[in-house]
């Protein structure tokens, strides 16, 4: 006779047994990765099934936008300097990096907020549904580089060898969205404000990013140095076109702040879901 | 390994705030609560809470089956969900063994926009189950659920009989040691309803089996010990099914009694006696006598007297009418004294309602009626499935 599952449900804190919560969270995460992979394949095949354009629109935002930046730099309504290259490329990259962030910094809330049914009703390892939305921030990133890479053989970008650090750069930016997504999920779980204000700071976070100007600019103003996405989306997208705003050791500083964060963000998710679950209504 | 003890429940407690606002705030706190380690005063209500889960404990070996009844808000599905880990009780201590399957809402992991095959793999991969496993069950699940030909289209033009029949053969496949059924096969067919009975009736001898179930048929049927939840608290708990579920009916017995009709009749009194004795409590073929006493307007020449017996959810099960039984009421305007003997009344035990009414001769019109009047209680300690136990005469060859 093997040994059976045993799991206990009790009112104790869960942080009372730390050497058990730590055990149960491993093993959760290693559970989770079939699963990940079920649901991550289910929200991409589901996500455009219900649209004519399809995986069009993983690249429209970003051309959309990447037009009005290049119409308005055109009609020098806006005036952008010091960069290198066409502004187009500049513009492009930037905001396809840019929308990794946003898109990571939504995706747990989403996922969540999806799946309340899920949660309310259905045991599983609940790890799944933020490694599923990573992966889905990851496959949408896929589409819209096939849009760099069009804009990178019409501008004849030369491929130097830094460009194999680019997926280390992605990765960060996911990382650190994901972080602040992670953290925030408790709250905006209970509380609705938690999501709409995101969507209205994200909208200013945009304009203090060096996405649509460059950041080695003179007089670039202090909240986009103190800006901990500046680093990393500056940083991977000089690797991808090759120009100089590269912070090295402001990237390495958020990454790994945002590791440290991302296991506290982690406990913090598994101590709150049973509580979410029940303040969620049956 | 049939005699191990798989769920042990030791006095569990849940609350529940009635105001959104303060529910949320107080989410909010106990998650600050788990930060802090911080265990105090779980078990004082706060401001608008109430305990929705108050005290439960039970055991359950492996071969037993536990049905949770109860009015609605009684707590089961609370209790189903800490069962399941989904929600974390603020007292007590629950501990299961083995591959917990719980059919809470069978088409809660679905996406309608994927087609019945998709959403297979989607809700086997949550239940636990592994690729390799879902696809050697595959073809067991899809016969199971009876879906056909709709196997390749988006679940959203699924009836919500058919993706409960999905879900069900999912689960069912997972060869559970706990199975938590939550009242999902109210939505099938009668056909598909017995394929389910029968596929459980399979596992039974191996498996913790805990059903909430309205139905009383179907815990007779399933069930071997009962628990009868009321406001959160356990009212009863054991294996005298018969007795539980008496427990339970007389849960409805305060408020049901009503009085309606047009007024041109009065019902004065009614009396259930049997042996002479006046007695709403009777054994099971007793020979049960209705006494009544009813004053009706002159205008209505030939009324007509209808006995009506209900079981607990208000169903009628039996009636009695004078019309049928060709007796002619001939009213002068006088009171008049109604003597009706029921011989050898065949009802299972367990508590009904009787109602009385007094029509015109049409049928058309209420002038009086007495619903649940009377609370009819048949002892014995059989339960039946259904309302009626026909004496048979049996001969074997």
């Amino acid at each position: 006779m093997t040994k059976l599952k045993t799991r206990i449900y009790n009112s104790e804190p869960q942080l009372k047994d730390v050497r058990s919560f730590i055990q149960l969270m491993i093993n959760d995460l290693k559970t989770s990765y079939e699963l990940s992979i079920v649901l991550m394949v289910r929200n991409i095949s589901s996500q455009y099934r219900q649209t004519y354009l399809g995986s069009l629109w993983a690249v429209l935002p970003a051309i959309f936008t990447t037009s009005i930046f290049v119409y308005l730099s055109n009609k020098r309504v806006l005036s952008i300097e010091n960069i290198e290259g066409p502004y187009v490329l500049y513009v492009i990259s930037g905001m396809v990096l840019w929308q990794v962030f946003t898109d990571s910094i939504n995706s747990p809330l989403n996922q969540a907020d999806k799946s309340i049914t899920m949660l309310k009703k259905i045991m599983f390892t609940r790890e799944a549904l933020i490694v599923a939305g990573i992966g889905e921030v990851l496959f949408n990133f896929l589409i819209r580089s096939i849009l760099l890479v069009i804009t990178f053989i019409y501008y004849d970008v030369q491929i130097t060898l830094q460009f194999i650090f680019v997926p280390i750069g992605v990765m960060s930016i996911v990382l650190f969205g994901t972080v602040i997504g992670v953290l925030l999920l408790p709250f905006g779980l209970l509380y609705r404000d938690v999501g709409k204000s995101l969507t209205m700071l994200t909208t200013l976070w945009f304009f203090i990013t060096p996405v649509i100007y460059s950041s080695s600019n003179q007089d670039v103003f202090d909240l986009v140095k103190y800006n901990p996405v500046t680093p990393l989306l500056a940083t991977t997208r000089s690797l991808l076109i090759g120009s100089n705003e590269i912070y090295t050791n402001q990237f390495i500083l958020v990454t790994c702040i945002s590791i440290l964060f991302l296991v506290a963000g982690w406990v913090l998710f598994r101590l709150a879901i049973p509580h979410l679950v029940s303040r969620m209504g049956s | 390994m049939k005699n191990d003890e798989l769920v042990v429940v030791d006095g569990v407690s849940k609350k529940f705030c009635k105001d959104l606002k303060k529910s949320l705030w107080y989410g909010l706190n106990d998650i600050y609560k788990e930060l802090k380690i911080d265990s105090s005063e779980n078990n004082r209500l706060r401001d608008d809470e109430f305990w929705a889960v108050n005290n439960i404990s039970f055991n359950l070996k492996r071969g037993e089956c536990l049905g949770l009844i109860g009015c609605n808000g009684a707590g089961k599905s609370t209790l189903l969900k800490l069962l399941n880990g989904l929600i974390k009780p603020d007292q007590g201590r629950i501990e299961i063994r083995g591959r917990v399957c719980a059919m809470i809402e069978l088409a809660a992991g679905f996406n309608p926009v994927l087609t019945g095959r998709e959403n297979i793999f989607i809700n086997g991969a949550m239940l636990g189950l592994s690729k390799k496993e879902i696809q050697d069950k595959f073809d067991a699940i899809v016969e199971f659920s009876e879906i056909g030909e709709f196997l390749d289209t988006p679940v959203a033009s699924y009836s919500s009989g058919m993706k409960t029949r999905l879900g069900f053969s999912i689960a069912v496949q997972m060869e559970p040691d706990v199975l938590i059924v939550d009242e999902v096969l109210a939505v099938g067919d009668i056909g598909f309803n017995a394929k389910c009975f029968n596929r459980i009736r399979e596992i039974y001898e191996n498996t913790v089996i805990i059903f909430v179930s309205h139905s009383i048929p179907q815990i007779a049927r399933v069930a071997n010990k009962l628990c009868v939840l009321d406001k959160g608290n356990i009212v009863f708990y054991g294996q005298d099914i018969p007795k539980g579920i008496n427990v339970y009916t007389s849960l409805f017995d305060k408020t049901k009694k009503s009085i309606t009709g047009n007024g041109k009749a009065t019902i004065d009194r009614i009396d259930v006696s049997v042996n002479g004795k006046s007695s709403v409590e009777f054994d099971y073929l007793d020979n049960v006598n209705i006494h009544i006493e009813v004053s009706i307007d002159k205008s209505k020449l030939n009324p007509v007297c209808c006995i009506l017996i209900l079981n607990h959810l208000m169903e009628v099960v039996a009636q009695c009418d004078s019309s049928f039984n060709k007796v002619k009421i001939n009213n002068i305007g006088k009171k008049i004294d109604i003597n009706i003997l029921l011989p050898a009344l065949n009802l299972n035990p367990g508590n009904y309602y009787m109602s009385v009414s007094i029509m015109d001769e049409a049928r058309i019109e209420v002038l009086s009626q007495h619903f649940a009047a009377k609370l009819l209680s048949v002892k014995g300690c059989f339960v039946g499935m259904a309302p009626v136990q026909l004496n048979g005469e049996w001969s074997l060859n």
